[in-house]
């Protein structure tokens, strides 16, 4: 067998662009479940706020522990306990902190608005996971954008409920979407 | 250091790439690979078979519910070597970037 240093140069960029597409295959397998649930908590707690919106806080409140708590268990069984650092818990506080200060200076009062609002944000956020992980998380990313800029800007009756439908089960079809990769 | 000429094969160098990232636990179905290393049904399923017998790959075969489902991952001896592997290979383009007389290998 002759190798040149052409022939290694060519070999491992092919392998390092399969192991690529690989780690973003996994990655996609790994958002799955994580997405199907935080989909079920949307749903579930736009429904509630719907029937009970004087509650909205409160639900949300429970809905994200849920949401939280539930991800933690699963990404460790795809994607192994050592993946789960302190910098991913310290991104999510810097960011709940930034959304939190972001709607205080915004001064947004309704709950409406403050669910579309905070709806964009995690759109936003799944559109920069995106930038690093694939373009099927961009594209959802971009989809929560576009319904919560919508469905936020429109305010139809029963905003909850689109909220619910649309993007709690634009969650759920992701998820699926995804573990299918 | 040598080449290791099973790992080097260009499809199986693909397999060998798509298994590495893959944390321990984790496997890769038939058609997964087959997407990632642009092989034929055939070619895929005799790479894989070349790459087991060398002790490279587990492959496991189950159904779910009827359908047959084959998966595939590394093993710590295919792990080692594919390693190794890519180590010979960074090595080989040292060389040749640093315009040393070995700016090819010849066994």
């Amino acid at each position: 067998m002759t190798i040149t240093p052409q022939d290694a140069a060519r070999a491992l960029k092919e392998v390092e662009q399969v192991a690529d597409r690989s780690s973003t295959l996994m990655g996609y397998r790994a958002a799955g479940p994580s997405l199907i649930l935080w989909g079920c908590v949307w749903f579930l707690v736009n429904l509630c706020c719907d029937r009970w919106p004087h509650m909205a806080g409160l639900f949300w409140t429970f809905g994200d522990a849920i949401g939280f708590a539930g991800s933690f268990l699963l990404i460790p069984r795809t994607q192994g306990v050592g993946r789960i650092s302190w910098r991913s818990f310290a991104t999510l506080i810097v960011a709940m902190v930034s959304a939190a200060a972001s709607a205080t200076l915004l001064q947004i009062r309704s709950a409406e608005t403050l669910t579309a609002f905070f709806t964009l944000l995690v759109g936003s956020v799944y559109m920069i996971w995106g930038c690093w992980r694939g373009v099927r998380i961009f594209g959802l990313g971009v989809m929560i954008v576009v319904i919560s800029m919508v469905v936020g800007l429109s305010h139809p009756p029963h905003f909850y409920v689109w909220m619910a439908v649309n993007g709690g089960g634009a969650l759920i079809l992701a998820g699926f979407w995804l573990r299918r990769a | 250091m040598e080449p290791n000429d099973v790992i080097h094969q260009s499809t199986r160098l693909r397999l060998m790439a798509a298994l590495y990232p893959l944390p321990v636990d984790q496997r890769l179905e038939f058609k997964q690979l087959k997407a990632l290393s642009g092989a034929t049904d055939g070619n895929l399923g005799g790479h894989l078979a070349t790459l087991e017998k060398a002790g490279y790959v587990l492959i496991e075969k189950d159904f779910v519910g009827k359908r047959p489902r084959t998966r595939a991952s590394l093993t710590k001896d295919g792990r080692r070597a594919f390693a190794r592997h890519l180590e010979f290979l960074r090595d080989i383009l040292d060389q040749g970037r640093d315009g040393g007389a070995a700016d090819r290998y010849r066994p």
